[in-house]
């Protein structure tokens, strides 16, 4: 099966929606790191995360084709949600310019997060699963090197320093890949 | 990733994780995947997780009696305290709790460590998992942070049920003995021989698998035959 189940959900999303103009979804977690190919498929699941909408308004449109998609498909009511968007402050500055086109469904426009952004909302959540995704992106130097400056930032945008600490030891005890 | 670990995932697929995986083609023994799930948890924390899940979510269709039996034929020691801490997670927030008589027969791991591989890596990490443990999981000494159940990532009932047609008479049963007789009938090889033969396999006493068999053979779903040179009763289900 060349075409995961993912993909097929979100064509069918394309075909569903009806916006007025065109619409581009960024994705973030597992979702976001299987399309991309950074994850291994099996490892992944079927939710998909969205942080953010473009244009915003475009949410309730998107998140009620969803349902209509989800019905036809078997999947979760919720198999697309925005609840990750509480957690804005976790995206890396300068996303925008690094995020990786995904594809292209009717008026729907969807990309994921980069590799290097990916890698560091995952030292920041810091959880088991998190934690066996960033060893299966093998995280090199230059990465370290990002998620660092990365974390520097994330005072300023009101994250507590409990969490950047945490995340800090998580970074410090990645094993460094070398380039290949 | 190992052989074993896709399998798991398929079979997991199958019956409703949403792991964008194939589906396994074969009907999963519910049972022995729960055993197995216990063993290769460490190595995959959302293999856990979407367990736990699908547990909390659809518990009701686990044949009780025939989990315990399997746990004390076929578990192994050190697995046991990873079953535990999935039911006893699973079964938050249902009353009543839902695998309250299968976890009395397992108990807490002897010496407390983090509960997947990926946190045993450096004694930072492991110093990490230690502060970060929830409750529950200090208690069966695997230490694992707060579980949120995925139900974004759980097929819907209909589809569970379009697809496993097998899993309705589980549901109807709730779990009980009833629901172990079949399960047994359908995945253990010598079950169908005698009513002994079938108590053994299901984990119920011979009594209580006679009076379960009469409800099942009232409603069509379990034969029972003797033969004349034979004089035990050979079971099959309809």
């Amino acid at each position: 099966m060349n075409t995961t189940t993912v993909e097929h959900a979100l064509e069918r999303l394309g075909e569903r929606l009806a916006y007025h103009r065109e619409v581009e979804l960024l994705l973030v977690g597992g979702a976001a790191g299987m399309l991309t190919g950074l994850l291994p498929r099996t490892r992944t699941t079927t939710d998909c995360d969205v942080m953010s909408y473009i244009p915003e308004s475009a949410m309730t449109a998107v998140e009620a084709a969803a349902e209509q998609v989800a019905e036809q498909l078997g999947l979760a009511s919720t198999w697309l949600n925005s609840n990750v968007q509480l957690r804005r402050d976790a995206l890396p500055d300068g996303w925008e310019t690094r995020r990786v086109w995904i594809g292209t469904w009717g008026e729907l426009r969807v990309f994921a997060v980069s590799r290097v952004d990916l890698i560091a909302m995952k030292v920041l959540a810091g959880r088991a699963q998190d934690l066996e995704d960033i060893r299966s992106m093998r995280p090199r130097a230059d990465d370290v090197e990002f998620v660092s400056r990365y974390l520097d930032g994330l005072p300023a945008k009101g994250t507590s320093p409990e969490q950047i600490a945490e995340a800090r030891e998580v970074l410090e005890s990645l094993e460094i890949n070398g380039c290949e | 990733m190992s052989d074993r670990l896709e399998h798991l995932i398929s079979q997991w697929t199958r019956i409703g994780a949403g792991f964008d995986a194939t589906p396994s083609a074969d009907c999963p023994d519910l049972e022995r995947l729960l055993l197995d799930t216990a063993r290769e948890t460490p190595r995959m924390a959302r293999l856990f997780i979407m367990a736990a899940t699908w547990l909390h979510r659809y518990g009701d269709l686990v044949a009780k009696h025939r989990l315990k039996r399997l746990i004390r034929d076929e578990l192994e020691a050190p697995h046991r305290p990873a079953l535990g801490l999935l039911l006893d997670i699973a079964q938050q927030g249902t009353h009543p709790e839902q695998f309250a008589s299968v976890i009395r027969e397992l108990s807490p791991a002897p010496a407390p460590r983090p509960l997947f591989e990926i946190e045993r890596s450096s004694p930072t990490m492991i110093d990490r998992a230690r502060r970060r443990a929830s409750p529950i999981s200090e208690r069966w000494g695997l230490w694992c942070e707060e579980i949120e159940f995925k139900l974004d990532a759980l097929r819907p009932p209909v589809w569970l049920m379009k697809q496993n047609p097998w899993l309705i008479a589980r549901a109807d049963f709730r779990g009980d003995l009833r629901a172990s007789v079949l399960a047994s009938l359908q995945h253990d090889a010598q079950a169908g021989r005698s009513e002994l033969h079938l108590a053994r396999a299901c984990g119920g006493s011979r009594a209580q698998v006679r009076n379960a068999l009469d409800n099942l053979e009232l409603t069509g779903k379990a034969h029972r035959t003797r033969t004349e040179h034979d004089r035990r009763t050979h079971i099959s289900i309809a």
